[in-house]
């Protein structure tokens, strides 16, 4: 049957011409993209390109599937057909199937394509071509057979005209175009609408004008999945409604079976996780941060006490959920207070023994009421940052971060730009498993055999996972980023040894000698460099997130920055460069 | 076999098929009935397209040929592709379905057509086709609704020799409310109105329901006329106009004449 309705297919002009055009803008822009590749060398770039024309594809999709079911109603060959043993199933299914080519196809080229740009970048890390493929199986693949089931039901179901009526409608609102709508209307009735909007729009890769995170990829977080199987699955379970299925109890198992899966997918993507959120501006923070900095005030107060160990237990999957045991200096005190990013809720605070602690939450901010003889507390909390990510995909918990419940209270934003690196004072000893499926790095020591469990004395417990692996010699232990990208190039020995003589150059301090040796590098990614660390350049105890400069004076100038931040501290350094580049721009 | 047991499907408030109970077994049934009556409805539930809302139909094969009212095919393919995916959908060996094509595509004698797109043919032509597909694969029940509509008078006389070709072992059921399109063909008519079965027999069966009650008299004393009767037809002869009349009371003034099927159709159908 399936041979029969491609033949049918080919020789259909007003389903196959469409196709046609779809294919060639599709392939065409792949081709084209790769004129680009050839100008900025960024292969995440060229994967976002290929990913450029879902929504052309999803307006095509959706009127050839419509029209290709219309056809043997318009045909008045329907009856006749579907009057045979399983004739409606075997029909729509056939047809469903040779509809599914099309972004077989779509996906199929768009890989090729992809790969073929993956091995002419000379990149060596194979996780990439596995997000190449979720990325492509997500938005062109799965993202490809929601029209085509919405084309079927709607050529059952419903009159031409409103067919169309209702597929404009559904392109409009998965479409950006609609995007006024929610934003009106969360402005006049101060409901938020935009996650409405969200449950249509995310089946459609519409955050491509965002800027391209290298160690993170393409967003196709695992909620994302979620929404489009709940989508497919629901059409799934309509379409086979639709079958005139005889079997009664295969009928039902396909029935319930589609229900469950959007029932569970449904369920997964409004429990959401961990993904990244813009804000207003490129390099501004998340807009709902933004609104949260604007009504809750921070505060700068220094600890009574301190933290002697930290036992944290981490799960990273679509969220952190986090299990943190903290060893306390002092037992009496009748407060402990500690900053936790507000992204994590707090979800037990309990005492060596399990008994629950109270405690008082008001912002980035945890009070814990001690009980007179406190030596243990044992803090359990999950969330995320839409800017500091922790998710399958990837992970940038820099030990700066509140991430984990640091002693005393500091201010997560300083302006409203960016997230303030916290100047912790005191080294700190950690014990951190992370469960996840994902390698995980740290400039704590790995524990050997035992997969992201790491410990080491530290004032910056830093984790991070994604596009990264270690890059590090004899000399240096570095991570940097594989995925190459358009000004990002890999960190690397000889790279670091430049910067070292710089530094050696330009060093007066003969007896604090800064010695890259003596630290984790970690290639700072695009998040941190606009977000949160000034310059890209951060200089902690034993961690240094540096970018890679490109030319002589560039380095000379990396060089430079560590020394200051070496000799002034971070904020006092930022501070400085901030006066410095105003005056500069007044003058 | 084929037995329909009280079957009931209704359409919102009207029920196209009411409590009808019908028994067929091989040979050519004509289904006889005015428009509205359910004959569609009857072979909709029969062929799967629609299920009754109560009663059964009891089936003892699964491959039926089916013709609908209003058959078209896709205009793009040709009589042969049509038929090929017609073939496909009956699960023909691949072996045997060129045979099997160009063999009922010569029985509609549609041959010098077969590389013709749908889109060139005929109404009556397109017609044709659908018998072909409809009998393709020799299924053992055959369904045709309004199979001469649209054929012209050389083309119903070679669809009646059709069905007498292929009519060995199998059920066809023809419906129609074209009376002269049975009568020569069928074993056996159902007259179907407001979904019921009003009558089922042979065609002498039916013929005889119209016996004694059928009158050739003068216009003038159709207003003298008493009782249940339908005037079936006019006709004016040496300047004089008379009325045929089915009247289940014996008219005086008029001459009874023999019936033929399309009376007996009638008289059942009125209840007369």
């Amino acid at each position: 049957m399936i041979k029969q309705n491609l033949k049918l297919f080919f020789k259909t002009k007003i389903i196959f011409i469409p196709v046609i055009i779809l294919l060639v803008c599709f392939l065409g822009n792949l081709v084209y993209s790769c004129y680009s590749f050839s100008l900025n060398n960024d292969v995440l770039i060229y994967l976002k390109n290929s990913i450029k024309l879902c929504l052309l594809s999803f307006v095509i999709l959706c009127f050839t599937s419509y029209e290709f079911f219309y056809l043997y109603k318009r045909c008045y060959i329907d009856e006749a057909l579907y009057s045979h043993k399983n004739g409606k199933t075997r029909i729509l299914t056939s047809t469903v199937t040779v509809l599914l080519f099309i972004p077989a196809l779509e996906f199929f080229s768009a890989f090729v394509f992809n790969f073929v740009i993956f091995l002419s970048s000379g990149m060596n890390d194979y996780s990439y071509l596995y997000h190449i493929f979720s990325v492509l199986f997500l938005y062109v693949f799965l993202g490809g057979i929601i029209p085509i089931l919405l084309g079927v039901f709607f050529a059952q179901k419903t009159k031409r005209i409103v067919s169309y009526a209702l597929m404009a409608l559904i392109i409009f609102l998965v479409s950006s175009t609609s995007d006024f709508i929610p934003g009106g209307l969360s402005q006049v009735t101060k409901i938020n609408f935009w996650e409405a909007k969200y449950f249509l729009a995310y089946i459609l890769p519409n955050d491509l004008e965002w800027y391209i995170n290298h160690d993170y990829g393409m967003y196709a977080e695992i909620y994302r999945w979620n929404l489009i199987i709940f989508w497919i699955s629901l059409l799934s379970f309509l379409f086979f409604k639709l079958c005139q299925i005889k079997k009664t109890a295969l009928k039902a198992v396909l029935l319930s079976l589609t229900l469950l899966i959007s029932t569970f997918n449904l369920v997964g993507y409004f429990y959401g996780g961990s993904h990244i959120e813009k804000g207003a501006q490129l390099d501004s923070i998340s807009m709902s941060d933004y609104l949260f900095y604007t009504e809750n005030e921070q505060k700068n107060q220094d600890p009574d006490f301190e933290v002697t160990s930290y036992d944290m237990d981490l799960s990273i999957y679509r969220q952190l959920d986090a299990e943190v045991s903290m060893t306390l200096s002092d037992t009496g005190l009748e407060y402990y207070n500690f900053t936790l990013y507000h992204g994590y809720n707090v979800l037990k605070i309990t005492d060596i023994e399990g008994n629950a602690l109270k405690y008082n939450r008001e912002g980035d901010y945890v009070t814990v009421i001690g009980n007179g003889n406190l030596q243990l507390i044992n803090i359990k909390y999950s969330g995320y940052s839409p800017i500091l990510y922790s998710n399958y995909q990837a992970c940038s918990l820099p030990g700066f971060f509140a991430y984990y419940p640091i002693t005393g209270f500091y201010k997560i934003t300083g302006d409203y730009t960016t997230y303030n690196p916290i100047e912790i004072k005191s080294e700190t000893e950690f014990n951190i498993r992370v469960d996840s499926a994902r390698q995980f790095y740290s400039n704590l020591d790995e524990v050997k055999n035992e997969k992201n469990c790491f410990v080491g004395v530290t004032s910056y417990p830093t984790l991070f996972s994604g596009f990264y692996k270690s890059n590090s010699s004899d000399i240096y232990k570095i991570y940097a980023i594989t995925v190459k990208g358009w000004g990002l190039s890999k960190i690397d020995e000889e790279y670091i040894d430049e910067i070292q003589k710089y530094i050696n150059e330009l060093d007066n301090n003969s007896s604090n000698k800064l010695n890259l040796k003596e630290y984790t590098i970690i290639q700072t990614n695009e998040m941190l460099s606009s977000n949160c660390i000034y310059d890209g350049i951060f200089l902690g105890d034993d961690t240094v997130f540096i970018n890679k400069a490109t030319d002589e004076e560039t380095k000379k100038q990396v060089a430079e920055i560590l020394l200051a931040q070496r000799d002034m501290g971070y904020s006092k350094y930022v501070e400085k460069a901030v006066v410095d580049s105003e005056s500069i721009n007044d003058n | 076999m084929l037995i329909l047991k009280n079957c009931t499907k209704s359409f919102k408030k009207t029920k196209a098929l009411n409590d009808f109970s019908c028994e067929f077994k091989h040979g050519i049934y004509g289904l006889l009935g005015p428009n509205g009556s359910g004959k569609t409805t009857m072979m909709r539930c029969i062929c799967g397209l629609l299920s009754p809302e109560k009663g059964s139909i009891e089936c003892d094969c699964e491959n039926i040929g089916y013709l609908p009212q209003q058959f078209g095919a896709m205009k793009s393919l040709t009589v042969y592709e049509t038929m090929r995916y017609f073939a496909t959908l009956k699960k023909i060996p691949k072996s045997n379905q060129d045979n099997e094509i160009r063999y009922c595509i010569d029985l509609v004698n549609l041959s010098d057509k077969i590389k013709n797109k749908v889109g060139s043919l005929s109404g009556g032509m397109v017609r044709r086709l659908g018998i072909a597909q409809a009998i393709m694969g020799n299924p053992e029940i055959v369904l045709f609704d309004e199979p001469t509509a649209g054929l012209d008078p050389e083309e119903r006389v070679r669809f009646k020799s059709l069905l007498r070709k292929i009519k060995n072992d199998k059920t066809i059921i023809i419906s129609t409310h074209i009376v002269s399109d049975v009568k020569s063909i069928c074993d056996e008519i159902v007259i179907i109105n407001e979904g019921r079965n009003v009558v089922q027999g042979t065609c002498s069966d039916i013929t005889s329901i119209g016996n004694e009650k059928v009158f050739l008299l003068d216009e003038e004393y159709e207003n003298n006329l008493e009782g249940n009767y339908y005037v079936k037809d006019r006709i004016s002869k040496d300047n004089k106009n008379y009325i045929i009349v089915l009247s289940s009371n014996f008219i005086e003034q008029g001459v009874s004449i023999n019936a033929d099927i399309e009376d007996g159709y009638l008289c059942a159908l009125k209840d007369i």
